[in-house]
């Protein structure tokens, strides 16, 4: 290969390298300028920058509430913990209600019980839980829940025995904007 | 020239690439979640009794019992849920009737007293001998398949009597004359305490009945009676038909209201047989002792004088 044809080959891998770096920071910024949205799979890279919610029991019900009757109370707790490089704020949605009569019934007491204490953060009927700001967290902060299902004794209307109510507890973690 | 520009080209994409991921982690999220479900036993509620009762074991109206008299316990038993545990047992605390009875079990089958169904009934018990008159409490607890249990309070009249006539009237029909038993005229007798419609005749439930009067001659003084009925004899003391005639009154009617029997005379067998006695008479009625109270006892034999006045 004679110098001509090395120095023409070296441009074109250079011009090609600058067209692939050029691509992936246009998809980079396109996509981040969303809200971003990882699971656990995120890229250690991008992991040590970003909020990264682990859960005690993901995917579980936190309370273990078969079987309740009027008069009863139970408890569940469960961690949730920022592993990401970010701090970041914690919000506690519920969505997908259903079986209103019941969680029309039922009290939710939610409450931060981290280091043993008890500081009370949101209280009602099941039915009427929105969300609730559970505040900031630092990067590897790991907090305890205790969710509370109280069934009040004097709720004792037939047409509530063998009903059921479900819903879905969402953590949603979002990072303190750095650099935006 | 083309070597400087690729160069350029270069750095300007490494600059992009750095500010993108800059962005990049201003807005990172992250969801984890729950789902959640709470579900209610099929049956947290104890069996109900709509109604209970006490019924004599004679029969007739429910509630009312006689020291030495016999009883059942009657209950309307009914448990919810989705689906029901069904009830599981009903017994009845009836100390304050019989000693000893704190938990009579009552069986479920059908069964019906004083026109009410019942699907529980004891088994038939006796009032001790020595319970004296008033309101008697009793409790029934029910309990059903899942353990779910209740205790209801009921009550029952115990009523020892005496149970006797009190009074006999005659009553003249509008229009009609005033001294002469006619069609439209009525006779009244009077208890000291409610009559058990049905001892007073059979299958009567104290709604208009049609019966028979009759009064026939006794020498001036004569008797009245009703035909199936156990509501004794009067002596009416006056002279209301003919010598040796008996006048009867089909298709009276009877009706019981409060502790009175009342019965309004139908037409007259014969109207030529009757008589005006436009005297004063006090007519005397004897009751039978076939009639009871509510609770079971029997009526006083003992006669009632009716007030002295120009009768029918």
């Amino acid at each position: 290969m004679d110098r001509l044809s090395i120095v023409f080959h070296s441009r074109r891998w250079l011009l090609l390298a600058a067209l692939a770096l050029l691509s992936l920071a246009l998809g980079s910024a396109i996509f981040s300028g969303a809200s971003f949205t990882s699971k656990s799979a995120n890229s250690a890279s991008l992991a040590t920058a970003s909020i990264q919610l682990s859960s005690s029991a993901a995917n579980q019900a936190i309370v273990a509430a078969s079987g309740m009757r009027p008069g009863d109370t139970r408890q569940g707790t469960i961690a949730i913990a920022n592993k990401g490089g970010a701090a970041g704020t914690v919000v506690l949605k519920a969505s997908g209600l259903s079986g209103s009569a019941l969680a029309a019934v039922i009290d939710l007491k939610v409450e931060d019980v981290t280091g043993g204490g008890a500081a009370h953060k949101w209280s009602g009927k099941l039915g009427s839980f929105g969300s609730v700001d559970l505040g900031s967290f630092a990067s590897g902060v790991s907090r305890e829940y205790r969710l509370t299902l109280s069934w009040p004794a004097a709720s004792n209307d037939a047409a509530l025995q063998g009903a059921s109510t479900s819903l879905t507890f969402q953590w949603h973690g979002t990072a303190k904007g750095e650099g935006a | 020239m083309r070597a400087r520009g690729t160069a350029g080209l270069l750095l300007a994409a490494l600059a992009a690439c750095s500010l993108a991921v800059g962005f990049s982690v201003a807005s990172f999220t992250d969801t984890t979640q729950n789902p959640q479900t709470i579900t209610a036993v099929t049956d947290f509620l104890a069996p109900g009794a709509g109604a209970s009762a006490i019924g004599k074991a004679e029969g007739g109206a429910a509630g009312y019992v006689r020291a030495g008299g016999s009883y059942r316990v009657y209950a309307n038993v009914t448990d919810s849920g989705n689906p029901s545990s069904k009830t599981s047992s009903v017994k009845a605390n009836l100390s304050a009737l019989t000693a000893g009875q704190t938990a009579a079990a009552l069986t479920s089958g059908t069964y019906s007293f004083g026109g009410v169904a019942y699907n529980y009934r004891s088994a038939q018990l006796k009032v001790d001998s020595g319970v004296g008159a008033g309101t008697k409490s009793y409790a029934l607890t029910l309990v059903d398949g899942a353990g779910n249990s209740r205790v209801q309070n009921f009550t029952v009249a115990v009523d020892n009597g005496p149970f006797a006539g009190s009074s006999f009237a005659t009553a003249n029909g509008s229009g009609n004359d005033s001294g002469e038993p006619e069609e439209g005229d009525a006779v009244a007798f009077t208890y000291n305490d409610v009559p058990e419609a049905e001892t007073v005749k059979s299958g009567w439930d104290g709604e208009a009945e049609s019966v028979k009067v009759s009064i026939a001659d006794s020498s001036g003084t004569e008797t009245l009676s009703v035909s199936g009925v156990n509501l004794g004899s009067v002596s009416l003391k006056g002279d209301y038909v003919d010598s040796g005639k008996t006048v009867s009154f089909s298709g009276s009617s009877m009706t019981l209201s409060g502790s009175t029997v009342t019965i309004v005379l139908g037409a007259p067998s014969s109207t030529s047989n009757l008589n005006d006695d436009n005297a004063s008479r006090a007519p005397v009625w004897a009751p039978s002792s076939a009639a009871d109270d509510r609770a079971g006892n029997a009526c006083s034999t003992a006669t009632v004088t009716g007030a002295s006045t120009r009768q029918f």
